[in-house]
């Protein structure tokens, strides 16, 4: 009896401390879990609000700073833990045929935590580079897009009411559309504004942007003709199919075959867009227009000089002026300054820790240099090592970037009423930099690592190794 | 001269001397001895006697000032820096004291074999690879790293990485020196394998086990051979 109660007393069995199945998750979970809150929670029926008066400025909503902040620093980590995972598992199963290469991929695989942390903290300062140079670049050009819409260029010059058709000014070729504007006539029961374009000058001088949505400006002029029913585009709340247009000239006869946005909506009413050759009597309330591409202050230098009879020169400059985009475009501004800022943080951390492990590196050189690996070789393999990492980062924070920016780009459209809608614009430049910035780090902080490790003599006494 | 005439290694009067503070103070005076293929040659004397510097000549790590060393019948006084390195590569062997200097950390046994054969100009498929691991005992071993391994078993890879080829010398440096007298037989028994596949070992040591189990002992003192 005493026997078996002592056995119950000490034979216990071993407790099993088995983890909650939440606690096995990756916190980083966590992190990508919060951005869809965050963006609920945060969320605004504005875009940006324009300064109502003085003192008030433009703002962005925080959710366009927020989610993508938690969605780089979560999938960074994430990804790292997949690369590394990745390396663990797949990563011995080739051995590289030069010395160099197998040197740089066993360290690369074996030191797979490291390696992760090295790319991922490579790819969150270029990801939020990207991502607020992107987010950057596409208000700009959608704000812009949003000002060319309502004046149709870069620069619409007016002629004197009567004037003959102008001629473009041959320092214009190529840049300059002739069109006539005539406002306030009736399409059956609707006021409208008519465009009589050329279609085969009217793409010189009209805006449009391809990245725009939907049909280009090409689709549009390809469907005009000036039959006995004329073909025409319509913008604004206009029913397709037959209609006529009326107003000072004689009736014509028309057919709206499709209705999507168009430059040159600037009075608030429907615009339509007809062959010039379908309006033939021309009549005192025509404005002979030139659209113009390019700079303003040169573009208005030049009309000065062409001798043409101008009655008014609107330019797109005209409408920046107090644009609300600018304070806007500034937060994201601060956006690329943080990732500077961590971006340096980063490279710090990769220079002390490539010292931390020169002693134990130049300890392997000088073996590896007593068995003949070359100094060149053994440059290499620490540039691989470093750059692979530092490549992998690169690409995974520009994949971040680029999927968070179309993921929201629809936010990017500061006013949301006016066409042609948000228009996302890549960051060539910034991707450039980064990508040269990164390969500059991979490549100094190999040589710099080379540098200390290679201080090493190879012929110091066997024993008196460093 | 038939090849298995040929010294693994010769030294001819060798002299070597260092400038240390403006002073000049000679190494070695006028060595001379043959090491010859397949044998174990313990380099034995007191700190100072000179052994470190003829290593590290018989190493194609340094020149002689005077006199000729041939490592398998090549003069080294000759070679340039490369030339040096290229006979480094694919003639000679080294160990250290050390078992953690003669490794990398992040290989495996096999893969430093690998990286040997690659490093000598061979493939990373070499049968070469499998025969070492079974002759040394380290088959069962191979997907080790060094930490996972004993100090006589990491000596007994170090000794598996410099013997691929194999080489013409083997120069070891204390290679008992951090090992308990349990491992040193593992160590000298890899040894004796080594000289069997005929090259030539030559190991500075104060160890009295290597010296007794050492075809030759080279006595040294101030720099000269005393006793050989």
């Amino acid at each position: 009896m005493a026997a078996a109660h002592a056995r119950r007393l000490t034979d216990q069995a071993p407790v099993v401390h088995r983890p909650r199945w939440w606690r096995r998750l990756p916190w980083e979970l966590a992190l990508l879990a919060a951005a869809p809150v965050a963006w609920l929670g945060l969320s605004d029926d504005v875009t940006a609000a324009p300064a109502g008066g003085a003192g008030e400025v433009a703002h962005v909503p925080a959710r366009l700073l927020v989610v993508p902040i938690l969605v780089i620093a979560g999938g960074a980590v994430l990804a790292g833990r997949l690369l590394a995972w990745r390396l663990r598992v797949r990563g011995l199963r080739r051995t590289p045929a030069r010395p160099a290469a197998l040197l740089a991929w066993r360290r690369i695989v074996r030191d797979a935590a490291t390696t992760a942390i090295l790319a991922g903290a490579t790819a969150v300062p270029i990801a939020m580079a990207t991502y607020g140079a992107s987010v950057t670049d596409s208000i700009r050009t959608t704000a812009d897009a949003e000002l060319r819409m309502v004046i149709g260029s870069d620069v619409v010059a007016s002629l004197e009411p009567g004037s003959p058709p102008p001629q473009v000014p041959s320092s214009l070729d190529g840049r300059a559309t002739a069109l006539r504007r005539i406002n306030h006539q009736s399409l059956d029961n609707l006021t409208v504004d008519v465009l009589a374009v050329d279609p085969r000058t009217v793409r010189d001088g009209v805006f449009w942007d391809d990245r725009i949505n939907g049909p280009t400006l090409t689709d549009a002029v390809d469907q005009l003709t000036a039959g006995p029913v004329a073909r025409v585009v319509a913008w604004g709340h206009v029913p397709l199919g037959p209609a006529t247009l009326r107003g000072v000239f004689e009736d014509l006869p028309v057919e709206v075959v499709d209705v999507r946005p168009l430059p040159g909506m600037r009075g608030g009413y429907p615009v339509v867009l007809v062959h010039t050759d379908a309006i033939t009597t021309d009549h005192i309330f025509a404005v002979h227009q030139l659209w113009i591409k390019g700079d303003p202050a040169e573009l208005r230098d030049d009309l000065q000089t062409a001798g043409l009879p101008l009655t008014r020169i609107d330019t797109i400059d005209d409408l920046r002026a107090g644009a609300l985009h600018e304070p806007v475009t500034f937060t994201f501004q601060y956006l690329v300054a943080l990732s500077i800022f961590t971006g340096l943080i980063a490279v710090v951390g990769l220079l002390l820790y490539l010292e931390s492990r020169t002693v134990a590196h130049r300890r392997a050189y000088v073996l590896l240099r007593r068995l003949g690996l070359r100094p060149a070789g053994h440059r290499w393999a620490l540039l691989a090592e470093l750059a692979l990492p530092v490549l992998a980062g690169l690409a995974g924070g520009l994949a971040l970037a680029h999927g968070l920016a179309n993921a929201l780009s629809d936010a990017f459209d500061l006013d949301r009423n006016q066409p042609p809608g948000a228009i996302l614009a890549t960051p060539y430049l910034m991707i450039a930099v980064v990508s040269v910035i990164a390969l500059v780090i991979a490549v100094g902080a190999a040589t710099f690592a080379h540098s200390r490790i290679a201080r090493a003599n190879p012929a110091e006494v066997l024993r008196d190794t460093p | 001269m038939t090849l298995h005439d040929t010294p693994a290694a010769s030294c001819r009067d060798v002299v070597r001397a260092y400038r240390i503070d403006g002073s000049s103070v000679v190494a070695l005076r006028g060595v001379t001895l043959d090491l010859a293929p397949g044998t174990v040659t313990a380099l034995v004397g007191p700190s100072g006697s000179g052994k470190s510097t003829l290593l590290r000549l018989l190493a194609c790590l340094d020149r002689p000032d005077k006199g000729s060393i041939r490592i398998d019948g090549t003069e080294v006084a000759e070679l340039p820096r490369s030339g040096r390195a290229r006979l480094r590569r694919r003639r000679l062997g080294f160990m250290f004291q050390n078992p953690a200097d003669n490794l990398l950390g992040y290989l495996t046994v096999r893969e430093h074999l690998e990286l040997g054969a690659q490093l000598r100009g061979m493939s990373a498929k070499d049968p070469q690879i499998d025969d070492l691991l079974d002759r040394l005992g380290l088959a069962d071993r191979a997907g080790h790293r060094p930490h996972q391994l004993s100090g006589g078993q990491q000596q007994r890879v170090a000794i598996a990485f410099a013997a691929l080829g194999p080489p013409a010398l083997l120069v070891a440096d204390e290679p008992t020196g951090q090992l308990d007298h349990a491992t040193v037989d593992s160590v000298l028994d890899a040894f004796a394998v080594l000289a069997e596949m005929g090259v030539a070992i030559v190991a500075a040591t104060h160890d009295l086990a290597v010296a007794r189990r050492a075809d030759r002992v080279i006595q040294m003192r101030d720099g000269q051979v005393e006793a050989a």
